[in-house]
């Protein structure tokens, strides 16, 4: 046994160094940007020049869609990360009320930094209460891709009615194209059957109906739910839709399999460039008697901020450095053309020569096209989000009723 | 007349002395031997298996809802909720056609691919490596490739169009009336091979003399294998069928939740992914945990059931 003692001694010493090292670190942050994409390409770089900069060494993690939980447990462990880098939506919109992060509204105005950021994405980013949760610092547009090249072989226009819709899809059929797609499985589908949903619900009840349920007692609800599945049973959707996931309908709209799919502005860098040329950005097409007078898209500037933890909070110094980085225009536009982010920033050159079309469209032309539908994710509670998922992918099965579907959503609210 | 031993202990005959504390310290320094041993093993069931084990329970009469939020007691809420829940319900009666389905299935299938393994067919070495594979795949892999099996254009409706079966095609994994069985399928591929690896494996060690003179009384292989291997194998059989019960039962979760997320609806939720998604998605933790009571009362009934149906005969 006392052979035994120097490997025990070293390796509690060595445990003791690897718990300290997390703490010497000036700054950890941890993130959903991967290096797999645009983003978290552009985020390692700039780190890099931010820690040459300004003397701070920065330990970066990246997480998966467990972020949430991780940061959660830390949090439990009293192990967080100073900095966490995720969007507005579900477990993080309690974060602020729990302690596990804290307000950034002083900060902002104590920095001056409340100017450079759009009002209505600090609205996004502010409880009733009026306490900003983070700092903005990426926002998204969620349009309809369409493909003018097959409309045109059709004999088409970019649809903007439903009746225009299920004529096209016909036609677009006809021609051997699959009309809209969508993965009707998963999230992509999830959100478009909100979109559609929402097509005769009033604005002053959309939101109460996402955060308490109630659809099948909603007569705009039920109203909107007959006609998604009235353009399912028209053809509109691609065939087997019900089992097609977003990197199906990815796949599908750039090798032009597919006329039509709702994608966000994060699509963008995936695009083929021929594709890219023939595409133009629009909405979804709106019933004549709807709420809505021009197809709808969805907008947000919640795609992702600077939560600052309360270990965030001891180091304000570090973490002013570094969001004062962050929010310098020429850093922040490399995360517009080279991450094709939408910036929630009021002075982000866009340079035309090295952006993306697309993005430029989409920042250019699409408020002149489109209403913007509520984004039903802000709203539904967190316990019912999960459910809501699976009952809207019911909706895209051939067959299924509206009473299934709008009685499998309001179970997702018990 | 010098005492005797007999005479110590009013008449009682004793062993000498220093043999009673030799004996008493070997004792003493095996106990001690054993507990230095065991000790950290112990230390470490009672930390971290029996300690979250109680721990359900105690959750279970708890609201909790999510990690950061504190929990206040409520009694029996949860399990009175669970039973107006037509979720669970839903989740209740997907698992019990799981494991109906896929349990005999595994255990006739593997038992019979076992004794046929066990017999040393040619190439039977490359074949017990192939059978195996599924189980060193991980999940992900494993799920990944049925989802290709499983797509609209995936190898299943590729086959049935070239045959002629276009009506046949279905989106299996996304079409409520098979979105189950395709999660079956996934749990039957990759558990036949393995357990019929593990009866191989125990088969191989039975009497050969028995077969043949089995065979020299006309036995065919069919009768070897159910009249004799079987009677012989029982008990071990209802072990391996105890486990993938338990298995089946408990850790459907992870392919339910890669193949289909429990739905399309609630069509392929079983109860361990309920248990997962209202903990981890719902954040209904103490929600989640009477779940897990409910599932650990299910296995603790399904494993007596079969072993009682599989005991030995005295």
């Amino acid at each position: 046994m006392h052979k035994a003692r120097p490997f025990f001694g070293f390796a509690f010493v060595t445990v003791l160094t690897c718990l300290g090292s997390v703490s010497a670190q000036d700054l950890t942050i941890w993130s959903l940007w991967s290096e797999a994409t645009g983003t978290g390409t552009v985020f390692r770089d700039v780190l890099e020049t931010f820690q040459a900069s300004s003397g701070l060494s920065v330990e970066h993690t990246t997480f998966g869609e467990d972020l949430p939980e991780a940061y959660e447990t830390a949090v439990l462990a009293g192990r967080q990360p100073d900095l966490v880098i995720i969007n507005l939506v579900d477990k993080p919109a309690d974060w602020l009320e729990l302690g596990a992060t804290v307000p950034v509204t002083a900060w902002l105005d104590e920095w001056g930094l409340r100017d450079r950021v759009l009002e209505v994405a600090l609205e996004q980013w502010t409880t009733p209460e009026g306490e900003t949760q983070a700092f903005p610092y990426s926002g998204f547009v969620w349009p309809v891709w369409y493909n003018t090249k097959s409309l045109e072989a059709a004999n088409l226009e970019v649809p903007t009615t439903t009746d225009e819709l299920i004529a096209a899809a016909k036609a677009l059929r006809e021609a051997g194209k699959d009309p809209v797609v969508v993965g009707g499985i998963d999230w992509s589908g999830n959100k478009l059957f909100w979109q559609v949903m929402q097509s005769y619900v009033p604005a002053e009840e959309v939101i109460p109906l996402f955060q308490e349920g109630g659809y099948c007692g909603n007569e705009g609800a039920t109203r909107g739910i007959e006609l998604f599945l009235s353009l399912r049973d028209a053809g509109v959707f691609a065939d087997n839709v019900e089992g097609l996931q977003a990197a199906n309908m990815n796949s599908a709209y750039f090798d032009a399999s597919a006329a039509i799919m709702p994608a966000g502005t994060w699509a963008i860098a995936e695009t083929p460039e021929a594709v890219a040329q023939d595409t133009y950005l629009g909405g979804f097409p709106v019933p004549a008697d709807g709420i809505y007078t021009k197809p709808t898209a969805y907008a947000g500037f919640t795609g992702a901020g600077f939560w600052v933890s309360p270990s965030g909070a001891e180091k304000v110094d570090s973490v002013r450095a570094f969001v004062e980085y962050m929010y310098q225009p020429e850093i922040a536009a490399r995360f517009v053309t080279e991450g094709n982010n939408i910036s929630p920033l009021t002075d982000i050159p866009i340079d035309s020569a090295t952006a993306a079309p697309l993005l430029i469209q989409a920042q250019n032309d699409l408020n002149a096209r489109v209403e913007y539908a509520v984004l039903a994710d802000t709203y539904i509670p967190g316990d019912a989000l999960g459910q809501t998922e699976r009952a809207t992918a019911l909706a895209f099965t051939p067959g299924t009723s509206l009473d299934e579907v709008c009685s499998a959503l309001d179970a997702a609210y018990r | 007349m010098l005492p005797t031993a007999k005479d110590s202990f009013g008449g009682v005959p004793s062993t000498p002395p220093t043999t009673n504390t030799r004996h008493g310290r070997r004792r003493w320094g095996e106990m001690l031997a054993f507990l230095v041993l065991a000790g950290p093993a112990f230390i470490w069931f009672v930390v971290f298996m029996l300690r979250p084990f109680t721990e359900m329970f105690r959750l279970s009469f708890r609201d909790w809802y999510g990690l950061l939020r504190p929990s206040e007691p409520v009694g029996w809420a949860n399990y009175t909720y669970m039973l107006q829940d037509p979720i669970f319900w839903t989740a209740a009666r997907n698992s019990a056609v799981h494991i109906a389905v896929t349990l005999p299935l595994m255990i006739v299938l593997a038992f019979t691919l076992g004794f046929f393994l066990s017999l040393r067919p040619r190439g039977y070495r490359l074949l017990s490596i192939i059978f195996f594979t599924p189980a060193i795949i991980s999940a992900p892999v494993r799920i990944m490739m049925f989802l290709g099996l499983y797509a609209p254009d995936g190898l299943i409706n590729q086959g049935l169009r070239i045959i002629g079966l276009d009506t046949l095609t279905r989106v299996w994994a996304a079409d409520k009336s098979t979105a189950l069985g395709a999660v079956i399928s996934a749990d039957l591929w990759a558990g036949i091979g393995f357990t019929a690896v593990l009866f191989a494996a125990h088969l191989s060690g039975i009497s050969k003399d028995i077969f043949e003179s089995a065979e020299l009384d006309g036995a065919t292989w069919w009768t070897k294998l159910w009249r004799i291997a079987y009677p012989i194998s029982r008990g071990y059989v209802g072990v391996l069928a105890m486990l993938q019960f338990l298995w089946l039962l408990l850790s459907s979760a992870q392919n339910v939740l890669l193949l289909t997320n429990g739905g399309p609806g609630n069509a392929s939720t079983t109860l361990a992914f309920y248990l997962y998604d209202q903990a981890f998605v719902a954040s209904r933790l103490g929600y989640s945990q009477a779940i897990g009571v409910v599932l650990f009362v299910f296995g603790l009934a399904g494993m007596l059931v079969i072993r009682a149906s599989f005991k030995e005969p005295i």
